[in-house]
């Protein structure tokens, strides 16, 4: 892994980073990868002729299995409050961004 | 009297008997934490609602609706959410974040009456196995003020080690828990995958990912497990387990397994030999123990370093500067991001998301991601065989005692390689205890070494059963 394919990885990541830490980044990543490697061969010197591949699916909640008015959270104006004071900007009751279009 | 070295069930008792009141013990652990604070830099803040919540335990003594850890002072891991107080995870870029709600866990602890002195400090979003990585600097050992506390839940270790608070939580993706108790010579628990609600849990990897109690003693532990187990609508995850512990029901723990040949290559050898006595005593009092073999746990922190980090570029992807925490500005709306989670997330955690995001982009999902759950299966298989034939798994916690800090966090390979005996207990889902079981010398001091019992999935009762009999013959 080089720099600019690090330099491509951090734009996708939406993480800045100079020139100086691309150049780091890229020969650790390197050396993390060469020894995450050995998965590569692990499978194949398996004696298991069949393994399971990606076996996660996400796990919801039964829809037999219903909240409580009351255990919904709360949607009292105080607690939307707290959620809003949390963004770094609103404006009234909704979140400020940067024009996007 | 001497408050350090109570337990839970002693300060419980003497709470009941009204031998001592509430605010007397709390105020002994809040006045040792802010004491030792500058010198071994547990606390990230303290709480300032403490007052209140004694007032509120010792009403519950004193009308009789007490529970076993009513009016005990606990500390909480930062990642941990409590209604209203800041929860930064060790970072600069949730400084300022107050929780909007109570995760699960501290919810049940409020209601049953703890009190929560302060938030513990941490490596940044948990990433890290020594607590260098959070952005406020290095918990110190409570051993050796020069070496690291572990990680990443260093902050609640020390402060159980120090007498800092009775017992503490901490979370465990890949030895958070148990490798900070290790060091610091306390009992640390990582429990079963799903026993434990992760709601109100800051998430690293959402498939390891474990809340977990630091205690003194076993029995303090599965105090604080029982009252924060079980299914909880607010995550789909978590089960109570029920089908998985009736195959333990009536059975005879008897038979020990220890993967030898796992144990032979890079564990410090006075740590081999603590390790090495401990078997003996098991044999001692009639334990039998067994050679296993677990093939494939050589490729652990490989399928480890390739998950994870897949995970993490995930769930870090929240942090974006818009909805909450720190935001740095920018000309346009992506130089918000940029320079937010440039400037804002720190090296490690800028590390594993890159790592991750290539991990999981378009032509090497199936070289790495892929290929790591395949290998994860052939783990998860190995400890089914392995639990085909004995009850327990027995091995050390850690191949050496607490580092010196700064020795391995310019090489992250080299940090990584600290987990090689704990992250296989989080691929597998199977719940794990680390246990004192001794010291070994470095530098004229004396560093805690420890026992790491594991069991079947949701059989956390083996581990309590098998480890306070450990202590007896300690």
């Amino acid at each position: 892994m080089n720099k600019q394919d690090v330099k491509k990885i951090s734009d996708l990541a939406r993480i800045e980073m100079s020139e100086e830490e691309l150049e780091k980044m890229s020969s650790e990543i390197e050396s993390v990868l060469g020894y995450v490697d050995q998965i590569k061969t692990a499978v194949s010197d398996s004696s298991e002729s069949r393994i399971e591949s990606v076996n996660i699916r996400n796990a919801f909640r039964d829809l037999d299995e219903k909240f409580e008015e009351n255990e919904i959270f709360e949607t009292d104006l105080s607690r939307r409050k707290n959620i809003l004071d949390e963004a770094p900007e609103t404006e009234g009751d909704y979140i400020k961004v940067k024009k996007i279009l | 009297m001497d408050f350090q070295k109570l337990t839970i069930h002693q300060a419980n008792k003497l709470l009941i008997e009204k031998k001592i009141s509430v605010k007397e013990l709390v105020d002994f652990f809040y006045n040792n934490a802010n004491q030792k604070n500058s010198q071994y830099n547990t606390y990230l803040g303290f709480y300032d609602d403490v007052q209140s919540q004694i007032n509120k335990a010792q009403k519950m003594i004193d009308d009789g609706v007490a529970t076993k850890i009513t009016g005990i002072p606990i500390a909480i891991k930062d990642n941990i959410l409590i209604d209203g107080k800041i929860a930064s995870a060790g970072s600069k870029i949730l400084e300022n974040y107050k929780a909007t709600f109570d995760s699960t866990v501290i919810k049940k602890l409020k209601d049953a009456g703890a009190i929560f002195l302060g938030r513990t400090n941490m490596d940044e979003f948990a990433m890290g196995g020594s607590t260098e990585n959070s952005a406020y600097g290095p918990t110190k050992n409570a051993f050796d003020i020069n070496r690291v506390a572990g990680g990443s839940s260093g902050g609640s270790a020390v402060a159980v080690a120090t007498s800092c608070a009775i017992a503490s939580l901490g979370s465990d993706t890949g030895g958070s828990i148990r490798l900070p108790a290790s060091f610091n010579g306390v009992v640390g628990l990582k429990p079963t995958y799903g026993a434990v609600s992760r709601h109100g849990l800051m998430a690293m990897g959402s498939s390891l990912d474990v809340i977990g109690p630091f205690t003194k003693d076993v029995s303090d532990s599965e105090l604080i497990f029982d009252l924060i187990k079980g299914k909880d609508k607010y995550d789909s995850t978590s089960s109570d387990g029920q089908k998985e512990k009736e195959i333990l029901q009536n059975k005879n723990i008897k038979k020990i397994g220890v993967p030898f040949s796992y144990l032979k290559d890079g564990i410090d050898s006075d740590v081999l030999e603590n390790f090495n006595k401990s078997i003996e005593k098991f044999k001692a009092n009639g334990y039998e123990i067994v050679d296993i073999k677990l093939p494939n746990l050589k490729y652990s922190l490989a399928v480890y370093y390739t998950l994870m980090p897949a995970e993490v570029s995930s769930n870090m992807a929240r942090y974006d500067g818009v909805k909450f925490g720190s935001k740095i500005s920018g000309e346009k709306l992506i130089d918000d991001y940029l320079k937010t989670r440039g400037n804002l997330l720190g090296k490690e955690v800028r590390r594993r998301i890159i790592l991750g995001t290539y991990v999981l982009s378009a032509g090497y999902a199936d070289e790495y991601y892929n290929k790591a759950w395949q290998v994860r299966n052939m783990i998860k298989g190995d400890f089914v065989n392995a639990f085909k034939e004995v009850d327990v798994i027995l091995m050390p916690t850690s191949p050496t005692p607490a580092f010196k800090i700064g020795e391995k966090i310019n090489d992250p390979l080299t940090m990584y390689l600290a987990d090689i005996f704990t992250v296989f207990v989080n691929l597998v889902g199977v719940p794990a205890i680390s246990i004192p079981d001794g010291f070994v010398k470095r530098d004229d001091k004396n560093l805690p070494t420890s026992i790491q019992l594991i069991a079947p999935h949701f059989c956390e009762q083996v581990l309590f059963e098998i480890g306070k009999k450990f202590e007896t013959i300690q």
